[in-house]
């Protein structure tokens, strides 16, 4: 089971350290290098399981709306004015997430992003 | 001859590498072969081959937006880094050098002060100028 440390409780050397690898684990699936890259530094660890929550959540995204648009899309004119509407809001909430999650990692600060950062414990790496 | 940076980071470059060069592939591939495909649907008339292509065509698009994207990411992640680290060491050095030149200077004492005032009111009284 994972733990999340404090921010003080890793040393500086080690966020230092961790930066890079932290804010690249906020794009699209590579989480996974932060983990493989540095498996020992929390640092990149927290963040890194952070990412990877904010990659799963983009590929239920994705598939939630494939499958819309197979069923519900088809509506003449309201399938596709909702769909686009939705697909505007997710896309641009998930490159906020990014960006947020970049600058957060790059700066070395432990921030989690609301409501997704709650959900780091039961990320099982 | 590779700097430290490169060396630490060569995955990540590679990677930012091997995105940019998928990114144009499927642009390329998209350019090639959308024009002619749309062409021939609208030659036959087939309304529903045209959408197929334009559906190919878009979503060729917003993956090669995609992968330029997540590659433009981690060069300008990369590019920060290093410009944070060599900040740190220009810093660094001046630091150093301030230190150094502090400790060749003479050590400062209250009474140099007082001589310099003294001699500035010197010149100033009258008589002791031009005589």
């Amino acid at each position: 089971m994972s733990t999340d440390p404090p921010s003080e409780t890793i040393p500086r050397e080690e966020i230092e350290s961790g930066r890079v690898l932290a804010a690249v684990a906020y794009l699209p699936a590579l989480c996974f290098i932060g983990l493989i890259g540095a498996p020992e530094n929390r640092y990149v660890g927290f963040h890194a399981r952070q990412g990877f929550l904010l990659f799963l959540l983009e590929v239920v995204a994705c598939i939630a709306l494939a499958i819309y648009d197979a069923s519900l899309g088809r509506i003449p004119l309201l399938g596709f004015l909702v769909g686009a509407v939705v697909r505007f809001v997710l896309g641009f909430g998930f490159l906020a997430a990014t960006i947020y999650g970049v600058m957060k990692g790059a700066t070395g600060e432990m921030a989690r992003i609301p409501y997704l950062g709650d959900a780091i414990r039961k990320v099982p790496f | 001859m590779a700097t430290p940076g490169e060396k630490r980071f060569w995955l990540l470059r590679r990677l930012s590498k091997g995105f940019l060069v998928a990114a144009w592939i499927v642009l390329i591939l998209v350019l090639l072969v959308t024009p002619v495909a749309v062409a021939r649907a609208l030659i036959q008339g087939n309304h529903e081959e045209l959408i197929f292509w334009l559906s190919y065509a878009g979503s060729g698009l917003l993956i090669f937006v995609n992968l330029l994207w997540v590659a433009q990411s981690i060069q300008a992640i990369l590019a920060i880094e290093e410009n944070t680290r060599h900040t740190g060491y220009v810093l660094e050095k001046l630091t150093t050098l301030a230190q150094q030149i502090r400790d060749r200077l003479p050590p400062e004492t209250g009474t140099g002060t007082e001589e310099g005032s003294e001699r500035g009111a010197g010149i100033d009284r009258p008589g002791l100028g031009a005589g």
